[in-house]
């Protein structure tokens, strides 16, 4: 039988595979007819290899498939805490984080749904885009955020498409970010996020978030006062 | 110990049993989120899939899914389980509708079709076989999934299968030595022909046939008496799986200890099936759907745990096992245990010739005017062919020249509608047995319930 490390090899180049048949996949269905008998084959590699991959237990069965998973809305408001009552008490939402974001100026909240779905609260608190939102527009929906497996290959299909990237913060391993221009995306701001999901923050409030008693460092949600900034 | 996967079967009991659980949360959400079949299921019974987060509340929540279910669904869209327009259907498989009670719909995608043989596979490499050895199929292609099931299995093992399902029983057996097979599968009963032919000829397989290691039944119980004869006249491990169209090929089997044992007093008793429970959650229930203990016999539930076409969640296979304590085998595997031999039906269905065979099938072309009564049989005759024999009477004073040629066409009747041929004997009303059930119009006389091989009906 395979030790730990002859596994953790089998596993990562299972991974490699499956990257390489996504991008083939990728490719192909830019070709006439899905590449026909190569769109084909390409699928069956796919499945096979999913098999492969499920037996030597690399996916996590809860797992999303793969492709981008859309994380959450991001809605502008001008009041954070009337938002918070909207949207945690009467709407259902259970708070998962929240914080002060100082570059970016904003405070924001971040709702979960038993349903499914999320929404993050963003109100302006400096200068800057979001303010600019709210002041052009009173509000609204501002973004939408996906997570995607792969950020190289998601932009290589963007710039094949003609889909253009204005902004982008790629300095930390563990996140990393582009946003899509929406003259391209048909008027909609899109982030699309290759990293995990960042933790729930249960000891945050809404009051003490208003009370900025949290901040954002390193896309997590830390108390303020334990920071030396 | 043989080896089928060394990564599964590595796995401790607790870390299989926290992946079972994140894999039955995740197939029942990806099932409410994206199969039309388990969307109307849920909104009917008012089931909120996506709130479940753990397996104990799958249990405590989600209803239970019967054959009944999903043809009621099936009437609900032009193609039944399938969206004619889903581009990712690569394959629809249909239950065996000749039974008469309408057939399920499975529509596939390439991920189904890529995992079809795969835990089939742990049967056969488990049974000792490798990659290269040759297997004889002769579960027949026609009317049932059986065979394309088969096949892929074969593929995923590595093995070549002999594809014997068009020849005759001598065919079969001159084959088997040509080829030197390592394998048999068939139906118990089959097999029960087969050894009676070959004995016919004087063969001597346990030690003419070195290269054959296994016999692989399904479809029916056996006596363990019977599978402990057929173990030693082939020289061969008998094992056995169980499976179905709705679990995507199989989903419990035989490991290398096989299907039967001897027990402290040197006597033959059942061996012991495992669940892949890495690809499907099987649970065992009593009538009001509450799990049975080990010890007990229940129905067998179903969960596909692989995303696919059509998933499978919570269904009732109206078959029903005797469930082992897990480690009952003694391999030291940790996948969950159950009696090898015993599968049978909960309801009156009847397995013949590996065609689902429901009485109520029957009973709607034979109790029509002048019929007024029949009783069935299904047995083995002196050649070990699965036989059946229908005794149908007439109403009284029914002239003989106007029911001349009935039971002519009555037996085409009953071919047409169940698939399956019988031989029909017209008696006295007065001479028929009187039965209290309609069930018990039936009885199965088959030589592989008990009898050891050398004594059949």
């Amino acid at each position: 039988m395979p030790d730990a490390s002859e596994d953790a090899d089998l596993r990562g180049a299972t991974r490699d595979a499956w990257e390489a048949v996504q991008r083939i996949r990728a490719g192909l269905s830019d070709r006439p007819a899905g590449g026909g008998l190569l769109g084909v084959l390409a699928e069956r590699v796919s499945a096979l290899l999913g098999e492969f991959a499920w037996e030597i237990g690399l996916l996590d069965p809860a797992e999303a498939p793969p492709g981008a998973r859309l994380d959450h809305v991001g809605l502008v408001v001008h009041d954070l805490r009337a938002a918070a009552t909207l949207y945690g008490g009467l709407l259902g939402g259970a708070l998962r984080s929240g914080g002060t974001h100082r570059g970016m100026g904003v405070r924001s909240l971040h709702f979960t749904y038993p349903g499914g779905g999320k929404v993050e609260l963003l109100q302006p608190v400096a200068p800057g885009p979001v303010a600019d939102f709210l002041d052009a527009r009173g509000g609204g929906p501002h973004h939408l955020t996906f997570f995607a497996p792969s950020l190289d290959d998601a932009e290589t299909a963007f710039a094949r498409h003609g889909i253009e990237v204005i902004g982008a913060d790629r300095t930390a391993p563990e996140w990393q970010e582009v946003y899509l221009a929406p003259r391209t995306t048909q008027g909609c701001l899109i982030q699309v996020v290759q990293g995990p999901e960042p933790p729930a923050a249960d000891a945050v409030t809404v009051e003490s978030v208003l009370a900025d008693e949290w901040e954002w460092v390193d896309h997590r949600p830390r108390r303020a006062s334990t920071q030396v900034r | 110990m043989s080896v089928a996967n060394p990564v599964v079967e590595r796995l401790t009991r607790a870390d299989l049993r926290a992946f079972v659980s994140r894999a039955v949360v995740a197939a029942v959400r990806r099932a409410a989120a994206t199969s039309p079949l388990y969307a109307w299921f849920y909104g009917r019974a008012g089931v909120r899939p996506e709130l479940l987060s753990t397996i104990d509340e799958v249990r405590r929540h989600v209803p239970l899914l019967s054959k009944q279910d999903v043809l009621a669904f099936q009437q609900t869209l032009p193609g039944g389980g399938a969206t004619p327009t889903d581009p990712a259907v690569r394959q629809l498989h249909l239950t065996s509708g000749t039974s008469g009670a309408g057939r399920e719909i499975y529509p596939r995608d390439s991920n189904d079709l890529a995992g079809l043989g795969i835990p089939g596979a742990y049967e056969y490499l488990w049974a000792g076989l490798r990659p290269g050895d040759r297997l004889m199929l002769t579960i027949p292609y026609s009317q049932t999934m059986a065979g394309p099931y088969f096949q892929e299995t074969c593929a995923a093992a590595g093995l070549v299968p002999v594809n014997a399902f068009a020849g005759s029983t001598a065919d079969r057996l001159r084959d088997l030595y040509r080829f030197a097979c390592a394998g048999i599968s068939g139906t118990p009963s089959y097999v029960h022909r087969l050894t009676l032919e070959a004995r016919e000829q004087g063969l001597r397989p346990a030690t003419d046939l070195p290269s054959l290691r296994a016999v692989f039944v399904s479809g029916e119980p056996y006596g363990a008496g019977w599978a402990h004869d057929i173990g030693a006249f082939w020289g061969a491990t008998v094992c056995e799986g169980w499976g179905a169209t709705q679990t995507l090929g199989v989903a419990m089997c035989t490991c290398e200890h096989g299907a039967v044992l001897l027990d402290a007093d040197g006597a033959p008793a059942h061996g012991v099936l495992h669940g892949l429970d890495h690809r499907c959650w099987i649970e065992v229930v009593g009538p009001d759907g509450t799990p049975v203990e080990p010890g007990q016999t229940g129905e067998i539930v179903v969960t596909t745990l692989r995303p696919g076409g059509q998933p499978t969640i919570r269904f009732r296979m109206a078959d029903r096992v005797r469930l082992l304590e897990p480690g009952s085998c003694g391999c030291g595997r940790a996948l969950s245990c159950y009696a090898a031999g015993t599968i049978g039906r909960v309801d009156d269905m009847i397995k013949i010739r590996g065609m689902n065979v429901w009485p109520d099938a029957v009973d709607a072309v034979l109790l029509r005017s002048p019929v007024v009564d029949y009783r069935g049989r299904v047995y083995s005759d002196e050649r070990g062919r699965e036989s059946v024999e229908v005794t149908i009477a007439f109403a009284a004073g029914t002239p003989p020249s106007a029911v001349a040629d009935h039971p002519e066409r009555l037996r085409h009747a009953v071919r047409q509608a169940v698939g399956v041929t019988v031989d029909i004997r017209v008696v006295d009303p007065a001479d028929m047995p009187e039965e209290q059930f309609k069930s018990r119009r039936w009885r199965d006389e088959r030589a592989v319930r008990e009898a050891p091989v050398g004594s059949h009906a």
